[in-house]
């Protein structure tokens, strides 16, 4: 067993890399880290390049994956798929949305103030409608690619 | 496999109630509105001094958990740690949203939204995407693994010092958890039942009991979606009649917009009319006021990836008979969860519009609300710091002759303990006007209690008003402090409603700490019991044997955590969030690479498990227990004002130069200073992130670890991929009696 990690391991170095390059470029672009940083806080083309270099990694690393055969298990990419996108959709409405809206905390559309509404009441009924979505699509999956499995 | 597939039947009651779900629910649903009906009219009937309906219907409930747990009782193995996996989804769901809607998201939360406005909101978002999470990334997988914890799938999947760590992040996370439980039970439940805060606990381990020791999981399963349909009526139709009461509206969540609309309006007057500064008052819904954005997201992220890992939350999957069922289970919940939340913020602009309007008003202290000063005599409401439950303990030291403050120090130390904290936390000058105030009263013998109010509103409230600086002696915002949760409790009455509404409020509340506590318990035991055992020992037991364990290590759980909250060593309901965080630290980086990661292996598991539970437990004990010596280690890392740090280097200085008796007081003066507050951290901190989301860097340190190691140790076995294949695929029909997971 080679105590080094090998080719293929590659495809998940850098995905990993692609992702927490995004993540990066997230915490920048939200303002998150202006605070705790010991140089003045890049402008909205560095938090676009490294989107951009984030995106590249991720699709790299996913070509690699489907040249090296990993696609060909479709259920598997599927439920992958459908995971991997409501996982990040759910991250995006807790973690993002509530600071998008708070600087609307002056807005007011019929006297009701559009942050707290928005984040009181809507982001949680999204999350339900999302985990409903999520369940009817991933036991679709289930139902038309577990046919094909066996 | 569990290995209790086939060791005993479940018992004959449990099959019945389980083929008549729907009928079940309906009956508890019909058995609760019928008794608060019933109630009432005996109440109108009676009196309210005869019979109290608020608490009839309380008891009520009590009676129907204990019924429902005792008819749920089973010798089963199989039972007691995954409810034979014959729950029907909606039972689990309707089970975990009613321990999701824990005491801290139930009425704590319209307590913290009270208290927190906007920045509130983060208990709501936080736990409800953490179930999203959960549901899509974790639950299925272990529930079709065929493990009914996640330790023993960890174990399964990376083997037996992975089980282990598992297990002892389970017990730490969950023994947190159940401490809050059952603190939060009886912080509620004494002062409703004026019981002593002791028996409040013991009387809540003893419903927790009945509601897990016959059936196990099983029964748990059942009495929690009992608990959830309590909450969900219980949050529901007093929210309803509150704001139909109010606003006109039916709908909380509709009504709520003019409720926001009028606390802006009741805010701007009072600063208008200077009953509140602009720089004490925080604006409602105005957003990172109290917490700031960069702890709120750290908070909510810490709180989501400790929510999908929780291991009392997996459980409810485990229970289920499929992955499938197990997906629905969490969508149910997160209906059931949201149908209660959404009540929740009308409940705390309700609160807060009851503040508002009097001290817009600018009443005077002698014409305080009679709600106010019914709060104050158990310390809910307090006056410059002081309350008419503070004034009597301070008037017994007065009549036991304490001649100055240090001797009635002494006094309500040995007699009112209770009252010990809010009597130190007051400034010399209210001190000494509370003491003289006492004497009066103790020298007028034979007051009886409404003379003893009358003395606390017209004289106390006057001195003590007078010795804090409100020179006008009327209600100002900085001057008063209500417990956001008894103030909640107390809407219904003080709207001119019937004390059923306020019995259902307190039936919810208490439910949902119920839930929470009997979920926890279980999840200690299960640990303790079986989590902890190699498989060996797990597969050779007799069932008898195994039931009779995991019985005991449930009563050993419940005894130690109603041990530590009776002695008070910590607040564990603030705490609770930290089990959030512990259990993200430890368990999501094992769990989420160990189901979406074949590479992951044994050594890097365990490794990553370790590092992240480890910089947890450093960050968090760190900052509570010793937060100057944290902060001189770490000082490079912290984000603390230059201001912040001289004054807490020249605390230091007056440390050095202080006599040999001051030095303990003069080092906790530094501690405190140090510390901070929990949601607002002082000096001692990474990047500024409170104590309570040290997941945000424990997660990180887990994964990189976990991904590191694994990438330079051995690739799994063939087995291994095998069992991980098993569990991320569905099971065909094989035969007329296989696997039918689809």
């Amino acid at each position: 067993m080679p105590l080094w990690p090998v080719a293929e391991d590659f495809q998940m170095i850098e995905l990993i890399l692609g992702l927490l390059v995004l993540l990066m470029a997230g915490v920048l672009g939200t303002g998150l880290a202006d605070g705790v940083l010991p140089v003045p806080a890049p402008g909205l083309g560095s938090v676009a390049a490294l989107i951009m270099l984030g995106l590249v990694l991720i699709t790299h690393s996913l070509y690699r994956h489907r040249r090296d055969g990993g696609m060909s298990d479709r259920f598997w990419m599927r439920t992958a798929g459908t995971a991997g996108a409501m996982s990040l959709l759910t991250a995006l409405l807790a973690l993002v949305a509530p600071l998008f809206f708070a600087p609307l905390g002056l807005l007011k559309i019929g006297g009701f103030p559009v942050s707290y509404y928005v984040v009181a009441e809507a982001l949680p009924i999204c999350l339900v409608i999302l985990i409903f979505h999520f369940v009817r699509r991933q036991d679709d999956i289930e139902t038309v690619e577990g046919d094909r499995e066996t | 496999m569990s290995g209790y597939g086939n060791d005993a039947k479940g018992s004959a009651g449990r099959s019945v109630i389980a083929q008549n779900a729907g009928k079940t629910c309906a009956l508890v649903v019909c058995g609760l509105l019928g008794f608060a009906a019933l109630a009432t009219i005996a109440e109108t009937l009676a009196g309210a001094t005869v019979i109290d309906a608020g608490l009839a219907l309380v008891g009520f409930a009590f009676c129907l958990y204990a019924v429902l747990g005792l008819s749920l009782r089973s010798g089963a193995a199989a039972d007691h740690l995954d409810g034979s996996r014959d729950v029907p989804a909606f039972i689990a769901g309707l089970g975990a949203s009613a321990s999701w809607l824990t005491a801290g998201t139930c009425l704590g939360l319209a307590g913290a939204l009270f208290t927190l406005g906007f920045d509130g909101l983060l208990f709501v978002l936080g736990p409800l995407a953490g179930l999203a999470l959960g549901t899509m990334l974790v639950v299925p997988f272990v529930a079709r693994s065929g493990e009914s914890t996640l330790a023993s799938f960890l174990g399964r999947r990376f083997g037996p010092v992975a089980r282990c760590l598992a297990a002892l992040a389970t017990i730490l996370t969950s023994s947190l958890i159940l401490a809050a439980g059952l603190s939060a039970f009886a912080g509620l439940a004494a002062p409703a039942f004026g019981t002593s805060f002791a028996s409040a606990v013991a009387a809540g381990a003893a419903l927790v009991l009945l509601c897990t020791l016959p059936g196990g999981q099983g029964g748990l399963a059942w009495t929690g979606a009992a608990q959830g349909l309590v909450i969900l009526f219980g949050l529901m139709v007093p929210a309803a009649a509150l704001t139909l009461n109010a606003w006109g509206s039916l709908l909380p969540p509709i009504a709520l917009g003019e409720g926001l609309a009028s606390v802006t309006g009741l805010e701007t007057t009072m600063i208008e009319n200077g009953a509140a500064t602009a720089q004490a008052l925080k604006p409602y819904t105005k957003p990172f006021l109290q917490i700031d954005a960069l702890n709120f997201s750290a908070l909510v992220a810490s709180l989501m990836l400790g929510a999908a890992v929780l291991p009392t939350f997996v459980s409810w999957g485990a229970v289920t008979s499929s992955a499938r069922e197990a997906r629905s289970a969490g969508a149910w919940a997160s209906l059931c969860v949201v149908l209660a939340l959404l009540s929740v913020p009308a409940l705390s602009v309700l609160g807060r519009l009851e503040i508002y309007r009097p001290v817009a008003e600018r009443v005077a202290l002698a014409s305080l609300p009679e709600w106010m000063v019914e709060l104050s005599e158990t310390g809910a409401a307090r006056f410059h710091g002081v309350s008419l439950g503070l004034f009597r303990a301070v008037t017994r030291a007065a009549g036991a002759e304490a001649s100055d403050a240090t001797a009635a120090t002494h006094h309500i130390e040995a007699r009112d303990p209770n009252w010990l904290g809010a009597w130190n936390a007051l400034k010399d000058p209210v001190k000494a006007a509370l003491l003289d105030a006492g004497r009066s009263a103790a020298a007028a013998a034979g007051e009886d209690g409404a003379a003893d109010r009358e003395a606390f509103r017209h004289k106390v409230l006057a001195a003590v008003a007078t010795a804090s600086g409100n020179k006008a002696g009327t209600l100002t915002y900085s001057g008063l402090e209500i417990d956001g949760e008894a103030l909640v409790l107390a809407l219904p009455a003080n709207a001119g409603l019937p004390s059923i509404l306020s019995g259902l409020l307190l039936a919810a509340a208490l439910s949902s700490a119920l839930a929470l506590a009997g979920a926890a318990a279980m999840s200690v035991a299960i640990s303790l019991s079986h989590d902890l055992l190699p498989p060996s020992r797990q597969a050779s037991g007799r069932g008898a044997g195994r039931v009779l364990a995991l019985r005991l290590a449930l009563m050993l759980a419940l005894a130690a955590a109603g041990t530590a909250v009776t002695a008070g060593i910590e607040d564990f309901t603030a705490l609770a969030p930290l089990a959030f965080s512990i259990a993200a630290s430890a368990l999501f980086p094992a769990v989420v690479l160990g189901i979406w990661c074949k590479r992951a292996n044994a050594w890097g598991a365990v490794a990553g498990m370790a590092a992240g539970l480890a910089v947890a437990l450093y960050y968090a004990a760190g900052l509570r227990y010793g937060p100057a010596g944290f902060f001189e280690v770490w000082s490079a890392l912290s984000d603390a004002a230059p201001a912040t740090v001289k004054k807490l280097s020249q605390l230091v200085s007056d440390w050095e130069a202080a006599a040999p008796d001051l030095k303990a007081a003069a080092w906790a003066a530094v501690e405190a200073q140090a510390r901070g507050a929990l949601l607002d951290p002082g000096p001692a901190n990474w990047l500024g992130i409170s104590s309570l989301a040290a997941a945000v860097f424990a997660v990180p340190v887990g994964l990189a670890v976990m991904i590191l190691v694994s990438l330079f140790t051995p690739r799994p076995s063939a087995a291994m991929l095998e069992f991980l294949d098993r569990s991320r695929r569905p099971v065909r029909e094989t035969g007329p009696f296989g696997p039918t997971d689809l």
